[in-house]
């Protein structure tokens, strides 16, 4: 706007100039000046059609520390750009939080540019950066025109790793010898015997064990173990109801440091999260550090865009495939009860973030503000 | 989230192409605005030609700032060294920089002088070596006027730029002089790409990164420009331009349209100004044109406009140029106490006569509706208002008004209606100096009276023989003019006899002369007609003589009215008429449209004016007085110099205080409003609100300064409560929004104990930050 009314002033002082000494220099100026900015308009129009971008981002940052994206422009026209703006909105699908930067930029005919920008995020997350338009100005500045385009990126911003104590879940602390059966439940694997007790009516006579009848001198019944793939399944749900950075970075954090708690401890566990927009679940055993981190990417990258809590439905459609003891289940949301369809499978143990903390058998409760206090999260080394 | 362009270019300190690409593109725009520039605008106030040594010193000064700007490490330190060094080439050679700029100064005023009317101070100077004194002075500016046109690129003050760019038109305008095309073009080029790097260098995006594109950009605008401009040329040749009569009339129209906005408030009569040939219908209103109070009400003629050049077109006011060349004959006039406006009271008071008007009052006169680009003054006039003696281009003729649209409320002092007694007053000093009385003023008057000799009685050699065949032998006017009885008798015997009189005329817009028009075709005319063909009429009988507007205050209008009344003259009071400038008397004016016989009272013309039947003789000194002039320019320039220095300093001082104080109320006001909204926004009943400002109040602290690890915790909380407000629902605690109060209180305790005055001021003032 600024330049528009200086062109104004210009071309007034002009024409008071010409008007006013009637001299035949400033009512050449006055028409060169009209020429040129009909040609600028003409000029702007031209420009800037066939442009391609592409944005590159960094695939996966720590929270606080800066990274570095780029976006690159293609002129495939033999206009010039001379002035161009483009906006790169990033936003945290997690968090909900977005900023915009504007990156001015010109480019050659036939020519191709980069411009780099920075940032730092507070919040671990997935960042979505695009940049659907530009707009491209004139040389005087004084015309614009937006252009659309299609560039986007994304990076995940990774949680600080920590562990925390798996006794604060369980009395037993998931502290168990054997991991390929449960210790909760009987099952039908003849293999291992899961418990030894007094016949009761109704039970079935195969199931009695002949030898030790004889040597108790009554009925016993032998109880077959219930084989499991691993010892636990934990699933996350980053969806809230309300963007709260605050819950949803609690949600990651938890997750972040059961994984790599259960990684230290040895304790085999798998972890399994749902892509909120495709709608498919992943489920991955986590043994190294490697598998930590693409669960963690996967988590990041596709889960904070699901339009509802789907982990625990996703998982059960898939149920029957693999077997597990136990459950975590995570959730930032208070009334997220979608933990009661797992009880049905084994033993569930619901993190949930309330207002206050506490703990019940199944379910610990934590608060978005002293959720570390709470679950007693240490530093990595 | 916070995002960021990256300033990782920013570090490197290296020359690179391009940056000097950028320092090369700046360095043209600035030197073609403020090298050619002020080069061409000197070439136009002085009419020199100015040495290549101005435009070396200007290109050195800007490429000189430039770089220093981009060498981060000792930029400051080099260009205070060179500051120092041009300020002690000042002070070392301040003799002949302050000879060399006094020169150019007594240029500029000789042109304003000549060419647009305005007299400025001269000053004293030494002639010798003056052409190199004035190249060190020229050098000297150079160098100035590229720093100046750095820091004002630098100030990104583009308003500043437009404004500069009707420097030029403002001069042609008023000095008449014809720029240069190929340097006004260059200048013009470079002012208005100047204008757009300006804006287009934004403070987050490096100049250098868009150079390559604003070359390619100004190139092509060059192109076009020297295309379209080629073009131009040949569809309107330059010179079909100027003799258009399209652009002259356009010109005149709007010019006349300013001079009307300036100085008329409506239109409450006819009067043309002189102009003659837009003179038609004569129409007045009732409309109070002047309120006058005087102290001795009485009749008088109130002459606003003077004409005394005629063209065949309009009458005019004597050149600016020979205005000019008769400012020392003026200077010392004034100096002896002789003003041509208030003459004919001085004569009064060198009589002893009872019967005639002594009496000096004020006048106060208000200008409601009339043409305000003149003071409506009488004859008898005592004493010029306050503010108007000295030399002016109109040489005693009349007052131009002061201001931009004229002084509209003015006091004189004024004594009662001499004219009625003119030839009383006429005769009796006559005598008076005829007997040898009264030396001073018949030395000063006979300076007058050559003056008056040579500037008002020329006459168009087509209306001498017009005039011969209509009014008959009007005698040897080397010899002398007619007696002053017999030309007003035989002139207006003439009128009466062969014109008529009417309101309702047509303007005569063709070719010819209008007074030969007049004369011989339309015969029909009111005062406008006859008091021009008068006034020639005069001058055809050798008496001095022009023609003059104003308003009359007729003996009807002061019936009743004693001292202090209020007199309303209307619109319709306007009137042209004659003055014929009478021996050793002054300027009287004399009524020759019959219409108005009778309005003013008028003396008896058939006593005492036989007696003047010749010019009184000039004195010998007449001839003498410019031989005499460079010992008394030299004695007034001694004299005069300092003083005038002093009040050139003083402007000078007084510009630049206004400008400061501007900016000083400028920059307070906008710091009270950006605290004001931001303790509005602070004090926001809505927690979400108020936390949202403060934490963005905090990142900018945070940005400007160096905390220590506590404080930087608690600002990452308070980060944090931001973030929660803008983009969660949840509401925010008392104790959140305290917190954050706090922070903020505490990084400005820290931030302004830690910072220096000058960050503190920038901070304070210019980014409104505290």
């Amino acid at each position: 706007m600024k330049n528009r009314i200086l062109v104004i002033i210009w071309l007034a002082g002009m024409a008071v100039a010409a008007l006013y000494t009637g001299e035949y220099l400033y009512a050449g100026i006055l028409t060169v000046s009209g020429i040129v900015i009909v040609l600028s308009a003409i000029f702007c129009l031209l420009s800037g059609r066939k442009t391609e971008s592409c944005l590159h981002l960094p695939r996966a940052v720590e929270k606080q520390t800066v990274f570095q994206g780029k976006l690159e422009l293609h002129n495939r026209s033999i206009w010039p750009v001379f002035y161009g703006n483009g906006s790169v909105i990033c936003r945290n699908t997690f968090t909900g939080e977005e900023q915009t930067v504007q990156i001015p930029f010109s480019l050659k005919g036939n020519g191709t540019m980069q411009t780099a920008f920075e940032g730092k995020s507070l919040w671990c997350g997935c960042i979505k950066c695009t940049c659907s338009n530009w707009i491209n100005t004139d040389f005087l500045q004084i015309f614009h025109k937006k252009k659309s385009t299609e560039a986007e990126a994304d990076m995940v911003i990774m949680p600080q790793k920590h562990i925390l104590d798996l006794s604060v879940l369980t009395q037993e602390g998931f502290d168990m010898e054997s991991f390929r059966y449960a210790s909760n439940r009987p099952g039908d694997d003849p293999g291992e015997t899961y418990d030894i007790r007094e016949y009761r009516q109704g039970d079935s006579v195969r199931q009695i064990h002949w030898k030790l009848s004889e040597k108790l001198d009554g009925l016993v019944i032998r109880e077959k173990s219930y084989p499991v793939d691993d010892a636990v399944l934990i699933l996350a749900d980053p969806f809230l109801k309300e963007t709260d950075p605050e819950r949803a970075e609690a949600v990651v954090e938890i997750f972040a440091a059961l994984l790599q708690s259960f990684m230290e401890k040895r304790i085999p566990c798998q972890a399994g999260i749902c892509d909120g927009e495709s709608g498919r679940f992943h489920m991955e055993k986590i043994c190294t550090t490697e598998d930590y981190e693409n669960m963690m990417y996967l988590f990041l990258r596709h889960g904070g865009s699901s339009k509802g809590p789907c982990v625990v439905q996703e998982y059960l459609k898939l149920s029957g495939t693999q077997k597990f003891s136990n459950y975590i289940y995570i959730t930032g949301e208070a009334t997220d009860h979608e933990d009661r369809y797992l009880r049905e499978k084994g033993l569930v143990l619901t993190m949930r973030c309330g207002q206050k903390a506490g703990k019940t058998e199944d379910e610990i409760i934590f608060t978005k503000e002293q959720f570390r206090k709470e679950l007693g999260f240490r530093s990595v080394r | 989230m916070e995002l960021w362009l990256s300033q990782a270019e920013n570090a490197r300190q290296k020359l690179n192409k391009k940056i000097l690409l950028s320092i090369f593109v700046e360095a043209l725009l600035i030197f073609a605005t403020f090298g050619i520039g002020v080069c061409e605008i000197l070439h136009m106030l002085t009419g020199m030609q100015i040495s290549w040594l101005y435009l070396a010193g200007a290109a050195g000064s800007i490429l000189l700032c430039l770089f220093l700007e981009k060498w981060h490490r000792f930029g400051i330190q080099a260009g205070a060294v060179f500051f120092i060094l041009y300020v002690g080439v000042l002070l070392i050679f301040h003799a002949t920089i302050q000879n060399g700029m006094l020169g150019v100064w007594n240029q500029v005023a000789d042109m304003f002088g000549s060419k647009a009317g305005i007299y400025l101070t001269r000053y004293a100077v030494s002639e010798n070596g003056m052409a190199a004194d004035q190249v060190y002075f020229l050098t000297l500016m150079g160098i100035a006027a590229g720093v100046i046109g750095y820091a004002v690129t630098r100030l990104r003050l583009s308003i500043l730029l437009l404004l500069y760019s009707m420097v030029p038109p403002v001069l042609i305008s008023l000095l008449d002089q014809n720029p240069d095309g190929r340097m006004t073009v260059l200048f013009y080029t470079g002012i208005f790409l100047l204008i757009n790097w300006i804006s287009s260098s934004n403070r987050n995006i490096q100049q250098e990164k868009h150079a390559p594109a604003f070359a390619a950009g100004a190139l092509f605008l060059c192109i076009v420009a020297a295309v379209s401009g080629g073009s131009f040329q040949l569809l309107v040749p330059e010179t079909g331009y100027e003799t258009s009569e399209l652009v002259t009339n356009a010109r005149e129209e709007f010019r006349d349209k300013i001079e009307t906005f300036r100085f008329q408030k409506g239109k409450i009569n006819t009067l043309p100004e002189g102009r003659l040939k837009e003179t038609g219908e004569w129409t007045a209103s009732d409309e109070t044109a002047l309120t006058v109070k005087m102290e001795v009400p009485d009749s008088l003629y109130l002459r606003g406009f003077v004409g005394s050049v005629y063209d065949g077109d309009r009458w005019k006011t004597i050149s600016t140029e020979d205005a000019w060349k008769e400012k020392t004959l003026f200077y010392w006039l004034h100096q002896d106490g002789f003003y041509g406006e208030t003459q004919l009271s001085e004569v009064r008071n060198m009589i002893q006569d009872d019967t005639l008007s002594s009496e000096t009052g004020t006048m106060q006169i208000t200008n409601n509706h009339a043409d305000s680009r003149y003071l409506y003054t009488p004859y008898e006039m005592t004493e010029l208002p306050e503010g108007y003696t000295g030399e002016t281009a109109l040489t005693d003729s009349t007052l131009a008004s002061g201001g931009l649209f004229g002084n509209r409320k003015y006091s004189l002092q004024t004594m009662g209606n001499l004219v009625k007694d003119f030839t009383t007053l006429g005769a009796e000093s006559y005598q008076m100096l005829a007997e040898g009385g009264q030396m001073g003023y018949r030395e000063t008057e006979s300076y007058y009276n050559a003056f008056v000799y040579e500037q008002d009685t020329v006459l168009p050699d087509s209306l001498t023989s017009l005039f011969q065949k209509e009014l008959g032998n009007g005698g040897n006017r080397e010899q002398g003019h007619t007696d002053y009885y017999t030309a007003i008798s035989r002139i207006r015997a003439y009128l009466e006899k062969n014109m008529t009189y009417s309101t309702a005329t047509d303007p005569f817009t063709d070719s010819g002369d209008f007074v030969t028009n007049f004369l011989t075709e339309s015969k029909i005319g009111h005062s406008v007609h006859y008091a021009t063909a008068a006034t020639l009429m005069f001058r055809y009988y050798g008496i001095p003589s022009r023609y003059v507007e104003g308003y009359l205050i007729t003996p009807e209008d002061v019936r009743d009215k004693t001292a202090g009344d209020s007199i309303e003259i209307p619109g319709k009071n306007g009137h042209a008429w004659t003055e014929i400038y009478m021996d050793g008397l002054g300027w009287v004016p004399i009524e020759m449209t019959p219409e108005y016989y009778g309005v003013m009272e008028e003396p008896d013309l058939t006593l005492g004016l036989e007696a003047q039947g010749s010019r009184t003789a000039p004195l010998p000194e007449v001839q003498d007085h410019t031989e005499e002039l460079p010992d008394i320019q030299t004695h007034w320039n001694l004299k005069l110099a300092l003083a005038g220095l002093t009040r050139f300093l003083v402007l000078l001082l007084l510009v630049i205080d206004v400008f400061c104080i501007l900016f000083f109320m400028i920059v307070c006001g906008l710091r009270v409003y950006a605290n004001f909204r931001r303790k509005k926004a602070f004090a926001s009943k809505d927690s979400r609100v108020a936390v949202r400002a403060l934490t963005g109040y905090a990142v900018q602290l945070y940005h400007h300064g160096d905390y220590g690890p506590e404080l930087s915790d608690r600002y990452q909380t308070a980060y944090r409560t931001g973030e929660k407000a803008a983009f969660s629902r949840h509401e925010i605690s008392e104790k959140e929004r305290k917190d954050v109060e706090q922070c903020v209180a505490q990084m400005i305790t820290e931030l302004k104990a830690k910072t220096g005055w000058y960050d503190l001021w920038i901070m304070k003032y210019i980014e409104r930050l505290l």
